[in-house]
């Protein structure tokens, strides 16, 4: 294992040949994002120059590009970090009490929140649409936040479901002989036994609603609440070719998932490959 | 059986203590989302609404304009002739991948985290760089005439035969690495004894991954497919980011089409008949294949 035998050597070289050509677009994404909108059409290939972190503060504060991506990083913050919140409070409230109630209504609703899952929502989008419109929503974090939370609802209601399942009762038991009512049980017993599962429901719904670009630009597009691919969308259709602009608005919106991915990449990785199995 | 019960009954003096009503939130915003909304917007598509105003019931008219307007049938098409082979190809990728990364490279952790990092990325911000790069004054056509390959060179994105393989290149790109980790996690689950054992036996290298560890990815298999397919037919973030459906509609695809019509056009009962039909071919792929895969599994196990 430590040491290169000939074929070992020649297979890592291999491997690491094709991730260097497989990750190129990040080198074009990086570099250029340094140089001038000039250097960037007279030199795609090279390093640049020198740095010019201009474009950087440029989409950041909105200077002369009419895009405001300071403001889209706060939007896609806010209402991400608000879905994650009402996601976890009522997907873990509602997996426990059916967890804690087997019968025949509990696995049939259990049923519904797995083909809830599977089947695509673009369906109910315009109801979703003309309703929150009509109550003044559209164009609002919390009417988009409602959106998340109704559509990321049974994905979150499973994964607590299969936790709540296998989860042993003998501590609930304790406490309810010790007189402890539903409230202080499910808040000193149970709730410190959800962190794990409560990790996994986090990152995979923060996956699905930072990275979601059709919901946000029939919600928000053209509002004064704009997100990050609202934002970038716009700023591609106004600034066509300026790409060193284009791509530090990109490197922006870009950065807070990998960051999120250094603190967290084992559980991230095990999350999106088990998450759906259970 | 006899301790399924039991549990049960201590789970009933549990369940005592938990008040019912504590389900209500849940199950409201999973109803409005993927019941009571979907309904009414199956409802909507046969009908001429278009956002605001009256509307009336038209039947199948919709259904009828879709496969009589030329732009429409190649939005269901395109849809096809994308998702199709993106589910085969990046299965088979990733596949290859989790094989060459499992084990005996040095590096193989910081391998597998670059070829997993585009997977979690913004489709739309990612897809900008590809756009770049496709452009007919970017880095890949620069790269042929500086090569000597100037005939090769094209219009990658405003070519629609091209552009359409662009769209498939770039979905690949993006979503290898995810089918890999998936991959990734059913090779870890298999034990080492049964290589062992099999090698013992004198089975060569190819033998010991076609009689071991196909049969034993048979579970991941199922769920890159599930997970794929709907990734597949649902695709918009890599059409809007690179060709914009253009040129003049020729490379959009269901859902972007659903997009274009309902909210650039405002023809909402027009869109949902599209988003109707993009749900009833999940639904109907989704059923066909968890059928067959789960005989499949049972089959090989």
């Amino acid at each position: 294992m430590n040491k290169y035998t000939k074929k070992s050597f020649v297979k890592e070289m291999i491997m690491i040949t094709v991730t260097v050509i497989f990750a190129s677009p990040f080198y074009f994404l990086v570099t250029n994002s340094l140089k001038t909108t000039k250097e960037a059409y007279a030199n795609p290939f090279g390093l640049p120059k020198a740095l010019y972190w201009q474009s950087f503060s440029e989409v950041l504060n909105g200077a002369g590009v009419n895009a405001d991506f300071a403001g889209a990083l706060l939007n896609s913050l806010i209402i991400t970090a608000g879905s994650l919140l009402l996601l976890a409070a009522f997907g873990s409230l509602t997996a426990y009490g059916l967890s804690r109630h087997p019968g025949k209504l509990s696995s049939f609703l259990y049923v519904f929140f797995v083909i809830g899952i599977i089947i695509p929502s673009q369906l109910g989008l315009v109801p979703i649409y003309t309703a929150l419109r009509s109550i003044g929503l559209v164009g609002s974090r919390l009417g988009m936040i409602l959106v998340y939370v109704c559509k990321q609802m049974p994905l979150t209601v499973f994964l607590y479901t299969g936790f709540f399942k296998s989860l042993p009762e003998e501590y609930e038991e304790a406490a309810v002989i010790d007189g402890a009512g539903f409230v202080k049980s499910f808040v000193f017993v149970v709730m410190p036994q959800m962190r794990t599962i409560t990790g996994t429901a986090l990152l995979l719904n923060s996956l699905y609603i930072w990275n979601d670009t059709m919901d946000q630009m029939v919600f928000l597009s053209g509002s004064e609440i704009r997100t990050l691919p609202v934002e970038i969308y716009s700023l591609t259709t106004a600034m066509t070719a300026q790409w060193n602009l284009v791509f530090a608005a990109v490197i922006v919106s870009l950065l807070p998932m990998i960051i999120l991915y250094l603190f967290t990449q084992k559980k991230m990785m095990d999350s999106l490959a088990g998450g759906l199995k259970g | 059986m006899k301790t399924s019960v039991k549990a049960r009954m201590k789970r009933k003096k549990i369940g005592a203590r938990v008040p019912w009503f504590i389900v209500i939130p849940g199950i409201v915003f999973a109803l409005i989302g993927h019941v009571i909304a979907p309904l009414q917007g199956a409802f909507y598509a046969f009908t001429d609404f278009k956002g605001i105003g009256e509307y009336h019931f038209i039947g199948l008219d919709n259904f009828k304009e879709i496969f009589m307007t030329k732009a429409d049938l190649y939005a269901l098409l395109n849809t096809l002739k994308l998702a199709i082979p993106f589910i085969l190809f990046v299965n088979l990728f990733g596949l290859l991948l989790a094989i060459a990364l499992y084990k005996g490279l040095k590096t193989k952790n910081i391998l597998k985290s670059i070829f997993f990092i585009p997977a979690i990325m913004i489709p739309l911000s990612v897809t900008q760089v590809w756009k770049y790069i496709l452009d007919f004054d970017g880095p890949l056509n620069l790269f042929l005439r500086n090569a000597g390959l100037g005939q090769w060179c094209k219009n990658w994105l405003g070519d629609p035969k091209t552009g359409l393989f662009c769209i498939f290149f770039v979905m690949l790109w993006q979503n290898c690495g995810y089918s890999m980790i998936i991959y990734n996690a059913g090779l870890a689950s298999i034990s080492e004894d049964l290589y062992e054992a099999a090698a013992i036996d004198g089975a060569a290298a190819w033998k010991r991954f076609r009689y071991i560890t196909l049969p034993l990815l048979a579970p991941s298999l199922t769920v890159v497919i599930t997970l794929m397919t709907v990734t597949g037919l649902r695709v918009f973030d890599q059409v809007l980011g690179l060709t914009g459906s253009g040129p003049v509609g020729l490379t959009q695809t269901l859902a972007s089409d659903f997009y274009r019509q309902t909210w650039t056009l405002n023809r909402y009962g027009y869109g949902t008949a599209l988003a109707l039909m993009l749900t009833v071919l999940v639904s109907v792929v989704g059923i066909l294949q968890s059928t067959v895969l789960s005989k499949r599994e049972d089959k090989m196990s």
